[in-house]
Order: structure tokens, then C-alpha cells, then sequence
């Protein structure tokens, strides 16, 4: 690790690096927060204002539906990413490893399939979804679970192959561990930054996804911005600024959250 | 815990028998009909060349592979099909198997949780277990602050905890440095006496084996070769791959005829049966010494010799070309060029047809 020091940019090279990259993405936060306060002439709150009018709410209403509806997806898409795909993956590792290179093909195909052409192949399947499971906005997760595989594959596959599964289960299982419990008590915590940003990730996919909620007709965040956005550009705008913000809120406390367990260590270092 | 530091407790000591078991992978048979009983408390180690199979009989024993066909039986009772969650074994393995994310002292408390030990029992024990390898200071660290030799103490204590049935070592010196590696053999062999826990231990290295153990089974292409006491194995091979593989040999050519073979004009018994022909012998470095004048012999001239602390080893070349080695005291200094006379001690010696 010492020697690895010699490769690291000078502080110089990364102080440029990071004002570049910073500006990338501050100057369109930046502008879209100037639009919201645009006025006819000049500059004024009236539109912040707006938001908090009482009178206005009803026009609002679809957003807090979208919002709401938008959380539930990503509780429900995150659970998907952390019970099923996660213990498929440890199990392939594990037990199937002659899998490992055909599971990698099919958890990473969803990535080079737009989503209009994935909606082509998913209206059909979410007709018969509808009829067992109703219309909720909540089933969309399914096609979530599939839209994240490939963001939420890659970090939890570098956790994988990270440690030493075979053997870390083996010792588990020779003192005395059945599955689940050498899964929960020894695999998952030395996966866990893997399985941390397989959340973050798919969260923020969640958050964004316009594509298949219009498609199949369900309402979340982005739709229903874009319906206020026809009223009210503006409204429409700070929505998505206060979205984008609650969006980077819940990346801090699930990191914040991750990381309890590791300050532990990090002390005793 | 009283079981791990009271003297041998034969009722709780187990005996392991396998019998006639076969193991496939895939079409490829590694285990051909392996039969190896293991006494209450003995220490037993696997010895063979990488690919013998003698990694995939212990982890047989463990459970962590399933049996082809055959029987696996501690203490008698069939335990094929029990789990290895369930089988109450202890094991170390080859590579560093500690929990990263666990503490020393919650490693070692982890079998005894699993056991659903109540919890301030369970980090007494844990900490007398930690104390026994001698690491009971370190308690609160972590795996990554620990040496290797101080890991596999830890990974020890770990499957001490639970006082297991078994003791299963899985070449848990191979990754460690030479001196900590003999430090941590006797140890082992320390601890294992006395626990008195019977203990199989799977190694490529005949030195270590040879030191550590009541008896070596020495494996080739999946079948035991010999089994036997250290002094059995070393001092009568019983074929030409256990005489290869335990201790150190020279091949020397010799014809044998009526069951005596001729060496160097010396006559000597043969180890098993030999048809009449020409073959190799292996000459252990002890039984060649340097002629005396009018003893039969042969000549030869010194290739190599090197200091070895206590003795010298010289490598020494004869006329028929092959390379013999001796081992002779530090005050014979013997340089390369030197010419020398062999010749060698009246002991039976293992022969294998000149392929």
C-alpha cells in the first residue's frame, strides 16, 4: 500500500481536478436556482412563495401523490436489491461459480436496453401483474429491481471479490453457523460497503425514472413534475431542485447510516 | 471452560474412521477407496504431494464436501450426512479465516454464540482460550493489526473454544515464515497434548509432519501410501513413493538378485519384493560415511558442500554419474574438487525398477 502513495496526483493536479469536476456539476445547479427566481423584471421570491400557498395546493397535489409514491418504490426497489439479488449473488459466488460469467451477462444486459424498448416488453407482463396484484404504483418496483441490477451488480460484486467468501463461510459453518447465519452475522457485515452503494445507487435511479412510470401510465416524482411543470415551469423547477436536494439528503443519512458500524474500527485503528 | 486445559479427557476424545471412501469431482476421481482410522486423541497427519487428495479427506471429515461413496464415522456413529454446522468439529484453514469485521475476542466467541452459550460464560471461555495460545492481551484487536503467526494462534483458539469433537488442520502453517512456522508447530503440538483433542492435520511438508505427529499417512493419487509412526516411515518406507517423499534420499543404481541387493560392493537386505534386475535405491544421507581404508567403496568427487549449522550436507558425485549426498560432521571440511571414498551402512534399503 506504502508504495501506492507515489501515484497519487499532487495537490496541485487534484485541486484542479476537483474545481473542474465541482463547476460540472454547480453550474447547472446554480442556473436552475437563479430560473426559480426570475421575475418579469428582475429577480423576486413570488414563486418560492407560490409553493407555500395554501391556495395552490391542489395544482401541487400530484407531486406529493409522485413523491410519496417514489419513496415507497425505492424502499421496496432497495429491499429487492439487498434480499434477492445480493444472497443470488453470494450463492452463484459460492456455490455456482460456472454461473458467475452468464449471471454477470443478464444482471448487466438491462444497461444496453432503453427503457422505452424494456416498457415494450413489460406492458404486457404488468396487464397480468395489474390483475393479480393490482395497479399500485408500488409494482413498478419489479421492473426497478431489473432498470438498478446493473449499477447495483458492479459495487456489490467488487465487495465479493474483496474478501475471502469461500473461506469466511467455511470457518463460519465449521463453528457451528447455519446459511442464513453465516450469511447475516459474517458475510453481509464484510459486504457492507458493497451492499451500501448498491442502495445509494439504486436509490438514486429510483428517484430519477421518468420513463417506464409515464409509459405504463403510474405516477412517481418525475411524472408528476413533469404534469406541475405544464402549469407552472417554475413550481416545476423547484420541485425538482428540492427533489434533487431530499435525493442528496438521503444519500448522506443511508451513508451516515452504512457507516455506523465501521467508526468502531476506524477508532481503534 | 475447564475441558481445554484439564489433562487428556479420554471419555470426551473421539476416534474418526473413514472407510473405503471415494470422492469424485466431476468425472475425476481424487479419492480411490481411502480407509484411515484415527485413535481417540492421536494426532494424525495427511502427508502427500499437492493434488493427493489429502485436502479433500479432510475437508471430507469436516463435512464441507459430500461423500461420494463410503462412510465417515466418529466415535462410531455414522456422521455422513450430518452438516458441518452440526458435526462439532474445529477447524484452521491454509489462508487467513478470521472475521475481518470481528474483534479478536469476538472471533473466538463466535462458536460458542452459535451454541447459544450464555454470554458472560461464553467470554470466559473465550478469553481462556485466548490465553492458552498465549494472545489473551490482544483481545481487542483486529484481524489486520495481527501477524500472520498471531491470526492462525487466534484462528486455533477459535476452534478450541467449543471443545469440538475434532481438530481439523488444513496446512495452517503454509502461509506463515519459517521461524514463526516451527514456533507455531509445537504449539500446536503443545495445545493438542494438552487438550488431548484427537487431530488430523493435512501437510505437504515431511519435516513437519515427521515432527508433529503420533502418525503420517502418507497419500499419493488419492490412496494412502503407508501410515505409520514417523520413525516407521522414515526408517522403513514401504515403497519407493513414501521412501521418495519422507526425509531425504540419494538414487543410487544397484541390480538386485535372490532378494540382496549390491552396493558399492557392500551387500544389503531389500524392503519388500524385488524380481531379480536392476533398480534404484534410495540411500538415506545418515547410512553413506566415508570409507576406511581396505573397507569396500566407491570414489568420488565432492560437487558441493554446504554448512548446515550443526553438520555439513556434501553432495558428491560417483563414477556411474549419479549425485549422492552425505551429511558428516562440521570438523570435515570438505571443498569442492576433494576426492573422496564412499561407502555405506548394512541396512535394508527401498529399491524402484530404472525406468
Amino acid at each position: 500500500m506504502r508504495h501506492s502513495a507515489s501515484f497519487l496526483p499532487s495537490r496541485k493536479t487534484r485541486i484542479i481536478i476537483g474545481t473542474l469536476v465541482g463547476l460540472f456539476f454547480a453550474i447547472p445547479f446554480v442556473a436552475t436556482t437563479e430560473y426559480t427566481f426570475r421575475d418579469v423584471d428582475g429577480h423576486s421570491t413570488i414563486h418560492w412563495a407560490n409553493v407555500f400557498d395554501p391556495a395552490k395546493q391542489a395544482a401541487y397535489r400530484p407531486i406529493w401523490t409522485g413523491l410519496g409514491n417514489s419513496l415507497l418504490l425505492m424502499v421496496v426497489t432497495v429491499a429487492i436489491v439487498l434480499f434477492v439479488l445480493a444472497p443470488t449473488m453470494i450463492l452463484v459466488n459460492l456455490r455456482f461459480s460456472k454461473l458467475r460469467r452468464i449471471f454477470e451477462f443478464f444482471a448487466l444486459l438491462p444497461i444496453s436496453i432503453p427503457a422505452v424498448v424494456l416498457v415494450v416488453g413489460l406492458a404486457p407482463i404488468y396487464l397480468v401483474v395489474g390483475r393479480s396484484m393490482g395497479t399500485g404504483a408500488w409494482t413498478l418496483a419489479f421492473a426497478y429491481g431489473i432498470l438498478v441490477m446493473p449499477y447495483a451488480f458492479r459495487p456489490i460484486q467488487a465487495a465479493i471479490d474483496s474478501i475471502n467468501m469461500s473461506t469466511l463461510s467455511e470457518a463460519a459453518r465449521s463453528l457451528g453457523a447455519s446459511w442464513p447465519k453465516t450469511v447475516l452475522r459474517v458475510l453481509a457485515p464484510n459486504l457492507r460497503q458493497g451492499l451500501l452503494y448498491a442502495s445509494l445507487i439504486s436509490v438514486a435511479v429510483v428517484l430519477g425514472e421518468f420513463t417506464i412510470a409515464s409509459l405504463l401510465n403510474r405516477q412517481n416524482l418525475q411524472t408528476a413534475l413533469l404534469v406541475v411543470s405544464r402549469q407552472d415551469p417554475y413550481v416545476s423547477v423547484i420541485f425538482s431542485l428540492l427533489a434533487l436536494l431530499l435525493c442528496f439528503l438521503l444519500l448522506v443519512v443511508i451513508g451516515r447510516a452504512g457507516n455506523v458500524g465501521s467508526h468502531k474500527k476506524g477508532r481503534r485503528k | 471452560m475447564t475441558a481445554i486445559v484439564s489433562p487428556v479427557d479420554t471419555e470426551r476424545a473421539t476416534t474418526v474412521t473413514l472407510e473405503a471412501v471415494v470422492k469424485d469431482f466431476g468425472s475425476n476421481r481424487v479419492l480411490h477407496g481411502l480407509d484411515l482410522e484415527v485413535g481417540a486423541g492421536e494426532f494424525v497427519s495427511l502427508l502427500g504431494p499437492s493434488g493427493c487428495g489429502k485436502t479433500t479427506a479432510l475437508r471430507l471429515i469436516a463435512g464441507l464436501e459430500q461423500l461420494t461413496s463410503g462412510v465417515i464415522r466418529m466415535n462410531g456413529e455414522d456422521v455422513s450426512n450430518i452438516p458441518v454446522n452440526r458435526r462439532d468439529i474445529g477447524m484452521v484453514f491454509q489462508s487467513y479465516s478470521l472475521f475481518p469485521h470481528l474483534d479478536v475476542l469476538q472471533n473466538t466467541v463466535f462458536g460458542l454464540q452459535m451454541r447459544k452459550v450464555a454470554k458472560d460464560e461464553a467470554n470466559r471461555r473465550a478469553m481462556e482460550s485466548l490465553e492458552l495460545v498465549g494472545l489473551g492481551e490482544f483481545s481487542e484487536r483486529f484481524p489486520h493489526e495481527l501477524s500472520g503467526g498471531q491470526q492462525q494462534r487466534v484462528a486455533l483458539a477459535r476452534a478450541l473454544v467449543t471443545s469440538p469433537k475434532v481438530l481439523l488442520l488444513d496446512e495452517p502453517l503454509s502461509a506463515l515464515d519459517a521461524k514463526v512456522r516451527v514456533q507455531l508447530r509445537d504449539e500446536i503440538r503443545r495445545l493438542q497434548q494438552q487438550v488431548g483433542i484427537t487431530t488430523v492435520f493435512v501437510t505437504h511438508d515431511q519435516e513437519e509432519a515427521l515432527a508433529i505427529s503420533d502418525r503420517i499417512a502418507v497419500m499419493d493419487a488419492g490412496k494412502i501410501e503407508q501410515i505409520g509412526t514417523p520413525e516407521e516411515l522414515y526408517g522403513s518406507p514401504s515403497s519407493p513413493i513414501v521412501a521418495a517423499f519422507v526425509g531425504m534420499s540419494s538414487l543410487v543404481p544397484t541390480s538386485v538378485s535372490a532378494g540382496r541387493a549390491v552396493i558399492w560392493g557392500v551387500e544389503v537386505g531389500v524392503v519388500g519384493e524385488a524380481p531379480d534386475g536392476d533398480y534404484h535405491a534410495f540411500v538415506r544421507p545418515e547410512s553413506i560415511r566415508l570409507a576406511e581404508d581396505g573397507e569396500p567403496g566407491v570414489p568420488g568427487v565432492v560437487e558441493t558442500s554446504t554448512f548446515l549449522g550443526s553438520f555439513r550436507r556434501s553432495a558428491v558425485r560417483i563414477p556411474d554419474g549419479s549425485l549422492v549426498v552425505i551429511q558428516h560432521p562440521t570438523t570435515l571440511s570438505l571443498e569442492r574438487g576433494d576426492k573422496v571414498r564412499l561407502t555405506i551402512d548394512n541396512r535394508p534399503v527401498v529399491v524402484r525398477p530404472i525406468p
